[in-house]
């Protein structure tokens, strides 16, 4: 059957609406993955930036540049601010005075590498790559990764979740968890009721502490480290691989100690209660240190 | 011939005359040798005082002490928030809490500082017949008044916060409690250990910790 | 700066002064990291204190002062200047209040005649000759080395140090002129 003229400027027709729906669609998802400018000015290297977010997503990124850039979709209604000079600047969204909840935003903010940052947020999630500063929520999760200067993280009831290379660190939260990777070469991290949790981190000094929680630690200790663990009520379960090199000692008041790394059996501790263990695994390079009040102690092996 | 005035020799020494009488004095220096000999003079000490070095030896002996202090004090430089900036009486509450529980630290056992990376390890391994540890019966009933101030801070802290918030600080608060309830009474079976007391210790800095984070989350 | 490069750029290795991570942890609670800003800042703080106080003994406390002092106040230093700088402002307060709480007759510094204190008074001229500048600050008046240490050696003006210690800037003035006159005169070789 033959088509005539007309059928084909129709089919014509409608390739050209599609396709150019198809044009439009595009540029729109373009947009949504690059939020929209809000401000930006210049910024000295090294100035402070004040940061405070209560919903939503903020996300910090560093730069090499002298100015401070912010991205994102502020909800309606709510009045989004960037105030300073370029000595300092103070960055966020507007609290309601009568108390009433903030609705979330998304929040892209762009710094110099150098800046110090304070980080404070309410629900919102905080995400922040190569930043060094504080960073504080009460609720919302906190996640870091990249390579940092100094990171000092605190979360109320929030997770808090460090991949980071930095000199020093320092992370606590309340009944949150608590994950540590990377190398967080000082490392100062306590959590009252949740799960702190160290994974193959090369961690030269650390010190980790709970009072309820549960405090697990997976890796080689690295040579010449200190690591030092306390917790009250919380275990300790250190999983450590065959090849460890490290002085251990285990001690608990009225606990108990479990030792799967060797055939040595704990001792008793004092007035028969408690317990006590000291190894020495291959040439004792580093020195870990665990105390519990009534927490259970596991020293085990890990799979190959 | 009419010599400079004593305001006028000392100017010219460190250089703070006035521009519009620069000239004129500049000249009578060129035909007086008795004042340009007196504002050199001038000149010569004040130079010669800025240049004396001072010999600083020893200041390394010194910093143990300031640590000490510090230690004992424990104002600790929280970060700065705004509302902090907006009440700072609450900085100086908080200081004097934290102050207060660290001098009960200080004061119940010898309490070692995270040490930085590089630094030799502690000996902070533990040791049953080791160390004597410092006595407290002196000072408990102190000790108890400034730790009880801490925690009327905390109280404060979580009566200004959302009710959801104060709820998880109760939890955190609460679990603090039970740990130092059952230190105290291990210690009072005990008193010679010094692992509880380094334990009862840790579980104050949570107590400071729990503060801050409550005067962080206002 | 340009608005159409706004995406961040590749990283690349940067290096932080260990001091300013070193101000960052110390204003985090990290009294070792305090004590790296203290070695590096304690020999200027240490002659500040030495030439205003003219004594060796009260300088060292007074650094003890000053540093405990700066760890008190550090979570109040925003950058806006250099840490030295803060801290020097900080050093000057300390020692002007500890001289005003030791209540000593030097402090009134309208009263000061710019005598030399009752020792200097039976100095021998000849052995004046061979005095240091150290030992030549010493034996002066608090009220006229104070000035002199302030004005000539940290930089402050009349103005700022009648702020500082409550006299008139005149008074300053008169004060500084005299400090040197004394300053010579024992230092004369």
């Amino acid at each position: 059957m033959r088509r005539d003229a007309g059928f084909v400027t129709r089919r014509a027709r409608r390739w050209a609406a599609c396709l150019g729906a198809a044009v439009c669609w595009g540029a729109s998802a373009a947009r949504a993955q690059t939020p929209p400018l809000l401000r930006a000015q210049h910024l000295e290297s090294v100035a402070p930036v004040k940061v405070f977010f209560p919903t939503g997503t903020i996300s910090i990124a560093v730069w090499d540049k002298d100015s401070i850039a912010a991205r994102g979709i502020i909800a309606r209604g709510e009045h989004f601010y960037l105030a300073g000079d370029v000595h300092g600047v103070k960055v966020g969204i507007v609290d309601h005075a009568d108390a009433t909840p903030v609705r979330p935003s998304t929040l892209v903010l762009y710094v110099p590498r150098r800046s110090q940052l304070s980080v404070k947020a309410v629900s919102a999630a905080i995400e922040a790559r190569d930043a060094s500063g504080w960073f504080y929520s009460v609720s919302g999760p906190i996640r870091l990764t990249g390579t940092s200067s100094s990171i000092d993280v605190e979360s109320m009831a929030g997770d808090v979740a460090l991949d980071v290379v930095a000199p020093w660190v320092r992370a606590r939260t309340g009944g949150g968890r608590l994950g540590i990777r990377g190398a967080p070469e000082d490392l100062d991290a306590a959590t009252v009721r949740g799960t702190l949790d160290v994974q193959h981190a090369e961690v030269m000094r650390g010190r980790f502490a709970s009072v309820e929680g549960d405090i697990r630690f997976s890796g080689e200790p690295t040579a010449g480290g200190v690591f030092e663990f306390s917790n009250h009520a919380g275990g300790v379960a250190l999983t450590l691989p065959d090849s460890a090199s490290a002085l251990v000692d285990l001690s608990t008041i009225v606990g108990t100690i479990a030792n799967g790394f060797t055939q040595v059996r704990p001792a008793a501790g004092q007035n028969g209660r408690g317990g006590e263990l000291h190894l020495q695994l291959g040439l004792g390079a580093a020195r870990v240190t665990v105390r519990t009040f009534k927490g259970t102690i596991t020293l085990a092996k890990q799979s190959p | 011939m009419t010599h400079l005035t004593e305001a006028e020799r000392q100017c010219l020494a460190d250089g703070t005359v006035a521009p519009e009488v620069a000239e004129a004095l500049a000249s009578h220096l060129a035909v007086c040798a008795e004042c340009a000999a007196d504002v050199e003079r001038l000149r010569a000490t004040i130079r010669r005082m800025r240049e004396e070095p001072v010999p600083n030896l020893g200041l390394e002996a010194i910093w143990p002490s300031i640590r000490e202090r510090i230690e004992r004090g424990k104002v600790r430089a929280l970060p700065a928030s705004a509302s902090a900036a907006r009440r700072p009486w609450r900085g100086v509450w908080i200081g004097a809490g934290t102050a207060a529980a660290v001098i009960c630290l200080a004061l119940l056992l010898r309490v070692r500082p995270h040490e930085p990376p590089g630094s030799a390890p502690p000996a902070g391994t533990f040791v049953p017949n080791g160390v004597t540890p410092t006595p407290a019966a002196d000072s408990t009933g102190t000790s108890q008044a400034e730790i009880q101030r801490l925690l009327d801070e905390i109280e404060l802290e979580k009566a200004m916060l959302p009710p959801a918030t104060a709820a998880v600080a109760d939890s955190d608060l609460r679990a603090i409690d039970q740990a130092i309830a059952e230190l105290k009474e291990a210690i009072a079976r005990d008193p010679n250990n010094p692992a509880l007391r380094q334990m009862l210790a840790a579980s104050y800095k949570q107590q400071q910790d729990l503060l801050r984070r409550l005067h962080n989350a206002s | 700066m340009t608005r159409d490069s706004l995406a961040p750029p590749n990283r690349a290795d940067t290096t932080d002064p260990a001091i300013d991570d070193a101000v960052r942890r110390a204003q985090a609670g990290d009294v070792d990291a305090f004590g790296i800003v203290y070695r590096v800042h304690a020999p200027a703080i240490h002659a500040l204190c030495r030439r205003m106080s003219g004594n060796e003994e009260d300088a060292r406390e007074l650094v003890q002062d000053v540093f405990v002092r700066a760890w008190e106040r550090l979570a109040s230093f925003r950058g806006e200047s250099a840490l030295g700088t803060w801290l020097h402002r900080l050093g000057v307060n300390v020692v002007l209040e500890r001289l005003r709480a030791a209540r000593r007759d030097a402090i009134r510094f309208a009263d000061d005649s710019g005598d030399l204190p009752a020792g200097g008074s039976t100095l021998d001229r000849r052995l004046d000759a061979q005095i240091d500048v150290a030992a030549a600050l010493e034996r002066l008046p608090n009220g006229s080395r104070m000035v002199l240490v302030l004005h000539d050696m940290e930089g402050y003006s009349h103005e700022e140090i009648a702020a500082l210690t409550g006299i008139a800037p005149g008074t300053s003035r008169a004060q500084l002129w005299r400090a040197r006159r004394q300053l010579s005169r024992m230092l004369d070789a």
